[in-house]
C-alpha cells in the first residue's frame, strides 16, 4: 500500500488504536472495556438528554475547531482560540446584562452574537498584528494571550461584575437567549442543546465555501501553501494573516452563544472548561477540513460527555487520555508509516 | 591507464521511476570526465550512487579495479571519492583551515594549526587554489568557498573528484580559472567527474564525456570528436536548434525608465547604486552579471516586492507613470508581467493543479470569474488553449498537481500566464531558462522574441551570457548595482556573430 492511499484511513485508525490503549487502562482498572464502552453509547446516543449532551459540547468544538482551522490555512497556528473564546464569552454576557429587560430579540440577539465576535475577533489581531508587524511567533503570543484574557475576566468577574457570593454575572435580557434545540425540533430531550448547534453547522458551511468555492479561498490557500508566490501574485499576505485570524477569533467568540445565549445565560468561573484548547485537537483530528471537524466535534462531544456518564465505573481521566493518544497517533503514524514504506 | 571508476548495468529505481536503467561506464585514471544530461536525466542519481549516498537496486562499481558495495558515504570517502555539492558544505563561522580539517583533526594544539596552514598554502599554491587560510569562510567569495571545498578533498587525499554543477555559481574568469585547476589535478594523477548541463564548457574542459538521456547512457565519446549540436541530439533525442533566429527590429518609445536607482538594505548592505536603464517598444533589454549584484533587488523594486524597511532612492517610471512603491497587483494592472528567479519558490503552488497555476496572479481578472468564486469552464479552457499554444506536456491527467511536471514544463506554465496577460506592455525575465531542459529553452527563447516583435518591452536579467546575448537587442553590463556598461544595438548585433569575442568583452565589466 502506498503513502497516499494511507492517508484517508489515518484518522480512523488513530482512533481505533486509542480507543483500544483506552481499553487497556480500563481492564487494568479492573472493569471490563465492553461494559463501559457499551454503557457509554447507551447513556448517549440511546437517549435523548444524553444526544442532546453530546451535541451541546460538539457544538462548542465545531466553533472552536473552525477557529483553529481558519488560520491554519494561512500558516497560523491559532492557540489562542480558548483566550478568544473566554472574551467572546465575557463580552457578550456584558452586553447582554446591560440591555433592558425587555428589548426585542431582533436587536437584542445581534448585538450580543456582534459583541462576542468583535471582542474574540480582536483578541485573535493581537496576535495577528504582532505577527505582520513585528514577525513575532503567533504560537507564543497566542498562549500568553489566553492567560492574559483568563486573568482579566477573572479579575473583573470577582471584582466587579459577579452577582454578590456566587461566581457569575448577571443573567442577560431575555431578548438575547437562544432557545434550546428542543423547543426547536419539538422534541423533549431536556437537555443544554440549543439553536447555537444549528448555527454552528451554518457557519461550517459557510468556511467550506469560503476555503473551496470562493476567490477569496483560493487567495488564501495559495498564501498558506506558498507565501512567496502568493505575494508576486499581487496577493496581500499579510491582510491575508490579519483576516484569517480576525475570522478565527470572531468563530471563536461565537461559541459564547452556546455557552452564555442557549445555555447559562450569564458568565460563570470555568464556562469554556477548556472547549478552546480542545479544539485544537479536534481540528487536527479533522486534518482541519471544516466538514470533518464536524465529526472530530461529534466525537470529542461524544468521548466527553460518555466519559462523565461512566464515571462510576472507571475515572472519567482515562477518556481524556484517549483523546490525547487519538491526537498523538494522528501527529505521528505519518511519519512511522513512511519510515515502515521506506524500509 | 587503467580505469578510475568503472560501473557495470547500475540500476537504480525511485518508486515505477527508472532513475538509472543499466548504466555501464568507464572512466579513465588522470582523466577529466564529463556527464552531461537534461534535468531528471539520471546524473546525479548515478553520482550519488558513486559517492556512496545511494545503493543501486543492481549492478557493480569498481573503484581503481577493486569492486566496492558502498553503504554509507564514509566508505566512499576512505576508497578515495570526494565530492563538490552544487551547495556548498562549509561552516560559515569557522576559517578556512578549520573546515578543511574539520572531522579529521589529529590534536587539539594551536601549534598544528600553524602547520595545517601552511599545508594547506602549499596545497593551494600548486593546483591555483590560494585562499587565505586563516580567513572566516563567511567573508569569502563564493569562487573562494569552492576553492575550499576541493581543498578539502584534497587535503582528505581524494583521488576521485566528482564537482555536481561547479560553474553555476561563478563568473565566467572564476570558471576558467576552475578549470586551469581541475587541469593541474588531472594532470596530476587525479581524475575528475564534472556534472554538468553547459555543452561550453564540456568541449572547453574534459577529455572524455557521457551523455544521459531519461536514466540512461545515451554514449560516451572523446569531447575531441564532440560538437555542441551532436551532444545536444544526444541529450535530447532529436536535433535542436541551439540559436534561436533574432532578426532585428527598430525600437519604438521608451516604455520602462529607471533612473539613479538606489537601494540599501537594512542592514546597511548597498545593494544597488545609481542605476539608470531605458527598455523601449520592441525590444529585448539584457542584463548580464553575475548573481548577487543587485538583480534581486532590482526585479524586488520593479515588481513591488522589496523589503520595506529598505532604503530607496531614485525613480521608476512606466510608460510616465510613476510605479516604484506601487503594489505587485496595481503593478501588474498596469500591463506587467514577471517571471521570477525561483519559479518553485517564487511562481507557482506546487499543490495546485496546472489550471489552478495558470491564473495564478491573474486570478483578478474578470473573465474567470463567476459569482463568489470562478468559472471553472473558463479556466480549464484557458488551460486548453495555453497547453496547446505553449506545448507544455503534462499528460492526459484531467488537472495534475504542477510539481509532477518538469522543470521545464513548469517554466512554459510560468510563461505561459506571464505573457497571456491581456494589455501587457512589459515582460520582465529572471533566469527564464533555469534548470530547464534544451528542449523547452528552444520554445521560451522563441517566444521571447515572439513577443518582442509583437511590440512588446522586455526586460531580460540572466547569469547566461549565452542566453543574454541570442536574445538582447541591446545589453546592460551589471557590476555591484550598477549597469557599469552598455552595448549598443548595433555592437550586440556585431558581437552575435562572433559571440565568443562579445562574451568575453562582458565577461571583462561584470566582474
Amino acid at each position: 500500500m502506498s503513502r497516499k492511499s494511507l492517508q484517508p484511513f489515518i484518522p480512523t485508525l488513530s482512533l481505533l488504536f486509542a480507543l483500544a490503549a483506552g481499553s487497556i487502562v480500563i481492564a487494568a482498572t479492573g472493569n471490563s472495556p465492553v461494559e463501559v464502552y457499551m454503557k457509554m453509547i447507551r447513556s448517549t446516543f440511546a437517549s435523548g438528554y444524553g444526544t442532546g449532551q453530546v451535541i451541546f459540547r460538539a457544538t462548542t468544538l465545531i466553533l472552536t475547531g473552525l477557529a483553529v482551522a481558519l488560520p491554519f490555512r494561512v500558516r497560523l497556528f491559532n492557540i489562542g482560540v480558548e483566550g478568544q473564546l473566554l472574551m467572546g464569552s465575557f463580552a457578550a454576557a456584558l452586553c447582554g446584562m446591560s440591555l433592558p429587560r425587555d428589548t426585542s430579540a431582533v436587536i437584542a440577539l445581534p448585538a450580543v452574537l456582534l459583541s462576542a465576535m468583535a471582542a474574540g475577533s480582536a483578541w485573535a489581531l493581537i496576535a495577528g498584528w504582532l505577527k505582520v508587524r513585528y514577525g513575532v511567533n503567533e504560537v507564543i503570543s497566542s498562549i500568553m494571550l489566553n492567560f492574559i484574557a483568563l486573568g482579566i475576566t477573572g479579575y473583573l468577574l470577582t471584582a466587579r461584575f459577579a452577582v454578590p457570593s456566587t461566581v457569575h454575572t448577571p443573567i442577560i435580557a431575555d431578548g438575547c437567549r437562544l432557545p434550546g434545540l428542543d423547543a426547536v425540533l419539538g422534541l423533549s430531550w431536556h437537555s443544554p442543546a440549543n439553536l447555537t448547534a444549528l448555527l454552528a453547522i451554518a457557519v461550517t458551511a459557510g468556511a467550506t465555501i469560503l476555503l473551496y468555492a470562493s476567490r477569496y479561498g483560493y487567495a488564501m490557500i495559495a498564501v498558506g501553501l506558498n507565501p512567496e508566490a502568493a505575494r508576486h501574485a499581487g496577493i496581500d499576505t499579510d491582510a491575508h494573516t490579519l483576516s484569517a485570524m480576525a475570522m478565527g477569533g470572531a468563530i471563536a467568540g461565537l461559541g459564547a452563544a452556546n455557552l452564555v445565549l442557549g445555555y447559562k445565560h450569564w458568565f460563570e468561573a470555568g464556562l469554556t472548561s477548556g472547549a478552546g484548547f480542545m479544539g485544537i485537537a479536534v481540528a487536527l483530528l479533522a486534518g482541519v477540513h471544516p466538514v470533518w471537524i464536524v465529526f472530530s466535534a461529534l466525537l470529542f462531544g461524544w468521548l466527553d460527555y460518555g466519559g462523565l456518564s461512566v464515571n462510576t465505573m472507571v475515572p472519567k481521566d482515562i477518556f481524556m487520555m484517549v483523546q490525547g493518544l487519538a491526537i498523538l497517533a494522528i501527529i505521528s503514524f505519518p511519519a512511522l508509516f513512511r519510515n515502515r514504506l521506506r524500509n | 591507464m587503467a580505469d578510475a571508476i568503472r560501473l557495470s548495468g547500475i540500476t537504480r529505481h525511485f518508486g515505477r521511476l527508472k532513475a538509472n536503467d543499466n548504466v555501464s561506464l568507464s572512466i579513465r585514471s588522470g582523466s577529466i570526465h564529463a556527464l552531461v544530461g537534461e534535468n531528471g536525466a539520471g546524473k546525479s542519481t548515478l553520482s550519488n550512487i558513486v559517492y556512496g549516498l545511494l545503493r543501486p537496486d543492481s549492478g557493480t562499481i569498481e573503484i581503481n579495479g577493486r569492486p566496492v558495495t558502498f553503504t554509507s558515504t564514509r566508505q566512499a570517502i576512505e576508497a578515495g571519492i570526494g565530492m563538490v555539492h552544487q551547495h556548498f558544505m562549509l561552516v560559515p563561522t569557522l576559517t578556512v583551515a578549520e573546515n578543511i580539517i574539520l572531522g579529521r583533526e589529529r590534536s587539539k594544539f594551536r601549534l598544528q594549526m600553524r602547520r595545517f596552514e601552511r599545508e594547506i598554502r602549499e596545497l593551494g599554491l600548486r593546483h591555483g587554489l590560494e585562499v587565505d587560510p586563516d580567513s572566516l569562510v563567511s567573508t569569502l567569495s563564493v569562487g573562494e568557498q569552492q576553492r575550499v571545498e576541493i581543498l578539502k578533498l584534497l587535503y582528505r587525499q581524494a583521488r576521485i573528484l566528482i564537482l555536481d554543477e561547479p560553474t553555476a555559481v561563478l563568473s565566467p574568469p572564476e570558471t576558467e580559472r576552475l578549470f586551469a585547476t581541475l587541469r593541474s589535478l588531472a594532470a596530476a594523477g587525479r581524475t575528475i567527474l564534472l556534472i554538468t548541463h553547459k555543452l561550453d564548457e564540456v568541449l572547453a574542459v574534459s577529455d572524455e564525456v557521457s551523455v544521459m538521456r531519461k536514466g540512461a547512457l545515451a554514449g560516451t565519446i572523446p569531447t575531441g570528436s564532440a560538437t555542441k549540436e551532436e551532444l545536444a541530439r544526444m541529450m535530447v533525442g532529436r536535433s535542436v536548434l541551439l540559436k534561436t533566429e533574432n532578426p532585428p527590429q527598430a525600437s519604438g518609445k521608451p516604455v520602462l525608465c529607471i533612473d539613479r536607482l538606489d537601494f540599501v538594505a537594512p542592514d546597511g548592505g548597498k545593494k544597488l547604486h545609481a542605476l539608470s536603464l531605458t527598455v523601449h517598444e520592441g525590444e529585448i533589454y539584457g542584463i548580464a552579471g553575475v548573481e548577487g549584484n543587485g538583480q534581486s533587488e532590482l526585479l524586488s523594486l520593479l515588481w513591488g516586492t522589496s523589503d520595506r524597511q529598505a532604503c530607496i532612492g531614485g525613480s521608476i517610471t512606466l510608460n510616465g507613470h510613476p510605479i516604484l512603491g506601487m503594489t505587485s497587483s496595481a503593478i501588474a494592472d498596469m500591463g506587467v508581467s514577471m517571471i521570477p528567479e525561483d519559479r518553485l519558490k517564487s511562481a507557482i503552488v506546487p499543490e495546485y493543479g496546472i489550471e489552478e497555476n495558470l491564473i495564478l496572479g491573474r486570478h483578478r481578472e474578470p473573465e474567470f470569474h463567476r459569482g463568489i468564486g470562478f468559472d471553472h469552464d473558463r479556466i480549464h479552457l484557458n488551460a486548453g488553449q495555453l497547453i496547446e499554444r505553449y506545448d507544455i506536456r503534462c499528460g492526459s491527467d484531467a488537472n495534475p498537481a504542477i510539481a509532477s511536471l518538469s522543470g521545464g514544463n513548469q517554466q512554459k506554465i510560468v510563461l505561459a500566464r506571464e505573457m497571456e496577460r491581456p494589455g501587457l506592455k512589459l515582460l520582465i525575465l529572471a533566469q527564464p531558462t533555469r534548470g530547464v531542459d534544451i528542449g523547452a529553452i528552444e520554445l521560451i527563447h522563441r517566444r521571447i522574441i515572439d513577443a518582442r516583435k509583437s511590440g512588446l518591452a522586455v526586460l531580460l536579467i540572466s547569469s547566461e551570457l549565452e542566453e543574454v546575448i541570442a536574445l538582447s537587442s541591446r545589453i546592460g553590463c551589471m557590476f555591484k548595482g550598477s549597469i557599469c556598461h552598455e552595448f549598443s544595438e548595433e555592437e550586440v548585433r556585431k558581437g552575435r556573430e562572433e559571440e565568443s569575442g562579445l562574451e568575453k568583452e562582458i565577461g571583462l565589466h561584470i566582474t
